[in-house]
């Protein structure tokens, strides 16, 4: 059957016959194809045609939309889709079937709403004031840890009376007075490498908040464990300064000496004791090691595995130094690294970003927080780089273009 | 996928056919032929209308109108294919049982609790005397005075709790997935709380504590406490838990919490009080660990931390199918994600709360016993 555009009057008259309507043969006796589509209701007010259709021309007009799909579903067998077609197994057609006349069963355009699963558009929003909030919150976790380690530091029994606790990597290993120095040195290389590419990557904000939050309930949770019980002192040779029983003036001065030196020992501003369950430094030298490792170019493998070196030393050293229980270390290993891979994966994953009964991640406390933080960062913060205070954004790595595409 | 099924040879038209007379308003009911395909488009077809005799239109329309009813039914039935649509059948391969898969994890569990029997024994004989290290201090033994029945109300609850959740286990369909998660997460806790209590010792917290005397080389007396431990279950209650040293973290305060959790993971959500029940046993029942001064505070906090984002943790992995393949999966760092990837490899969607009726239960292991019956036979 050739396309209703290509009919002649002829074809036109044809057609009228087959349907059943011979009565517009006459009227329509000079309409060939293109201008029978083009019929309107309109054409059915104005004689001649409004004195040959009792209904207003509807049959008719209905008639010619059927003839048009028809084509177009020729045009379909012949390989051209172009969405709109009746009676497709899987769509959703609209039916009325209300048992009139049969006038309103046809529904001559289905629509298939077929669901396109769009990838999400990556956005990372810079965001500046949430990073701001993330910082405070992290400050006054700092600032709270400090002035536990002041309270707690009233109770520890001292060293006569209470010994140091019976560990393993103490029967093992032999204290060495160097170690604790080494431990914190890595530590401060650990910060400032990490805080040296922080300043070089594109999304600096987005990563600082995640690094703020995460460093900022760390030392959160620290504060709860110090602060519920107190372990004795692990070594003989610890030097605490003595205890200012109420004299809050002295602690105030104490906890300000301990900010301005960052609570380590090179600067002389832990002289404080009690603050043993679980290890700051391990914190800190695990934390920014898995900050590098994850947002510097995979490439990268001699610098990653030189910050881990930097990080597992450290942490060994702090055990030789017998500065901490070996307990210590290890929880403050697990909770930060699964910490840092609870909040990473929920940020990586958009099905995650909300809570659902399977959805198990989203029970901590944090969580609304943490959708506060990531609402608007929709997939995988990628790793560029970008100088600061500089337009000039460069790409250090081709393969993060890569990689990009891969996860979307 | 969509256009190339679209465009086929023989284009299937699922078609409805609604034959009404026009020209008889009166008429109410069209007459319908439906051939069984959910989408239709309907034709609707009219009689030739003749001008001249309206009298006879009516029977011819109706005549005309069975004529065309057959006509088509021919044409259709020629015309189309049904499809066949499977459905169910895919359904039961999303959840085997797999048996051995929970054995194995059986015997991982039994492992680690072994294990830990072990190493309770041998931290005890390195606590420190009471006289020389005396508890630590605590911050709730300082408001909190000790109560002595306290912990045989702890083990009360505890023993209730994880009866609830055997006889809930047992009647679960998928208890054999369920069992497994739950054998390796008893298993992992108890290892994770031998780490902790080997590496340091925490002294007594409590002057009140009765430590039996250290077997130092005795190694048939240490086997014989481990035996007892472990046929008493670690409880005060059986007299089996003699032993000192297993403070940090407290296996109390796993099990209360851990059947807590699974009891509420997978009972039906509307049975709110029942979780609220179970919820108040576990709570009571870990405030009166404290309150018996058996465990610091420390211990508790730890455990349930412990307790609680692992469980989490594993079962996001199960869940959310999306991180099986994703690339960034942090999730998957953990030491036990291949132990995980072989538990959990084969199920495929987030375990249902369905629960078999003890009939159903009954006949299922009648079943089982039946056809092993008939193996042993052949």
């Amino acid at each position: 059957m050739k396309k209703v555009e290509a009919w002649s009057a002829e074809d036109v008259s044809d057609w009228l016959n087959k349907e059943g309507m011979p009565e517009y043969i006459k009227v329509l006796h000079q309409t060939d194809g293109p201008a029978l589509l083009s019929l309107t209701k309109a054409d059915f007010t104005v004689p001649p045609l409004s004195r040959m259709s009792p209904d207003g021309g509807e049959r008719l007009l209905e008639r010619i939309e059927i003839l048009q799909i028809e084509t177009h579903i020729e045009d379909h067998k012949n390989g051209h889709a172009n969405g709109h077609i009746g009676g497709i197994p899987n769509g959703t057609s609209k039916l009325q079937r209300n048992g009139t006349l049969g006038k309103k069963d046809f529904e001559t355009k289905i629509r298939i709403p077929i669901p396109t699963v769009e990838p999400p558009r990556s956005s990372f929003p810079t965001e500046w004031g949430k990073t701001g909030i993330a910082f405070i919150y992290a400050i006054i976790c700092f600032v709270t840890t400090t002035v536990v380690i002041s309270v707690v530091h009233e109770r520890v029994p001292p060293k006569e009376h209470t010994p140091p606790l019976p560990d393993k990597f103490f029967d093992l290993f032999d204290r060495r007075e160097w170690a604790f120095s080494i431990c914190e040195i890595n530590g401060m290389l650990l910060v400032g490498l990490w805080l040296i590419q922080w300043i070089l990557l594109k999304h600096r904000s987005i990563i600082g908040r995640r690094f703020f939050f995460i460093v900022g309930t760390l030392y959160l949770y620290r504060c709860i464990t110090m602060y519920i019980t107190t372990l004795p002192v692990p070594g003989m040779h610890f030097k605490c300064s003595p205890k200012l029983l109420g004299n809050w003036e002295a602690q105030m001065r104490r906890i300000m000496k301990m900010i301005a030196g960052g609570g380590l020992s090179i600067t002389g501003s832990h002289t404080m004791c009690g603050d043993y369950l679980y290890s700051g430094h391990t914190v800190m030298l695990t934390l920014t090691f898995l900050f590098i490792k994850e947002y510097s170019p995979r490439r990268f493998w001699y610098y990653h595995w030189f910050c881990l070196a930097l990080s597992a030393f450290g942490i060994f050293c702090i055990l030789l130094a017998h500065d901490h229980y070996t307990v210590d270390v290890v929880v403050a290993y697990f909770i930060t690294t699964r910490l840092f891979w609870w909040y990473h994966t929920m940020a990586n994953q958009q099905s995650l970003k909300k809570t659902s009964q399977s959805n198990l991640l989203s029970r901590v406390w944090w969580y609304r927080l943490f959708q506060y933080f990531e609402e608007n960062v929709n997939g995988t913060v990628p790793r560029n780089y970008q100088l600061p205070l500089s337009a000039r954004a460069f790409h250090w790595n081709h393969a993060v273009k890569y990689s990009r595409l891969d996860i979307q | 996928m969509a256009a190339s099924e679209l465009i086929e040879e023989d284009v299937r038209i699922p078609v409805e056919a609604i034959v009404t007379s026009l020209n008889s308003p009166a008429q109410t009911h069209p007459q319908r032929v439906a051939n069984g395909n959910p989408t239709r488009h309907a034709l609707t077809l009219s009689p030739p209308a003749d001008d001249h005799d309206g009298t006879n239109r009516s029977e011819r329309s109706g005549l005309c109108s069975l004529v065309l009813i057959q006509s088509l039914n021919r044409k259709l039935k020629r015309r189309c294919e049904y499809e066949k649509i499977c459905a169910k059948e895919e359904h039961t391969d999303r959840l085997p049982n797999e048996w051995w898969k929970t054995g194995v994890a059986f015997l991982y569990a039994l492992f680690n609790l072994v294990f830990t029997t072990v190493v309770i024994t041998i931290v005890h004989e390195r606590v420190p005397d009471k006289s020389v290290s005396p508890p630590l201090p605590d911050k709730f033994f300082d408001y909190v005075d000790r109560v002595p029945w306290a912990f045989t109300v702890t083990e009360t609850n505890g023993l209730i709790l994880v009866g609830l959740w055997l006889i809930q286990w047992l009647f679960l369909k998928h208890k054999a997935i369920v069992g497994r998660r739950c054998f390796f997460l008893i298993g992992t806790l108890y290892m994770y709380r031998c780490v902790t209590m080997y590496i340091t010792t925490l002294p007594v917290p409590g002057k009140h504590m009765v430590c039996a005397p250290k077997l130092y080389n005795d190694s048939k007396g240490k086997i014989w406490r481990i035996l007892r431990l472990i046929s008493g279950g670690g409880l005060s209650l059986t007299s089996s838990h003699l032993m000192c040293g297993d403070f940090l973290y407290s296996g109390h305060t796993v099990m209360l919490t851990l059947s807590y959790l699974f009891i509420k993971e997978y009972s039906p959500r509307w049975m709110w009080w029942y979780h609220w029940f179970c919820w108040a046993l576990s709570i009571s029942g870990v405030i009166c660990i404290l309150v018996g001064h058996e465990h610091y505070s420390i211990d508790v906090v730890i455990a349930y931390f412990v307790t609680t984002r692992t469980f989490w943790w594993y079962h996001t992995m199960a869940n959310t199918h999306e991180l099986r393949e994703a690339p960034n999966n942090y999730l998957s760092r953990v030491w036990w994600n291949p132990v995980f990837n072989f538990l959990e490899k084969n199920v495929q969607t987030t375990v249902p709360v369905v629960f078999l009726s003890p009939r159903a239960l009954l006949s299922s292991c009648k079943e089982r016993y039946h056809m092993i019956g008939i193996e042993r036979d052949e």
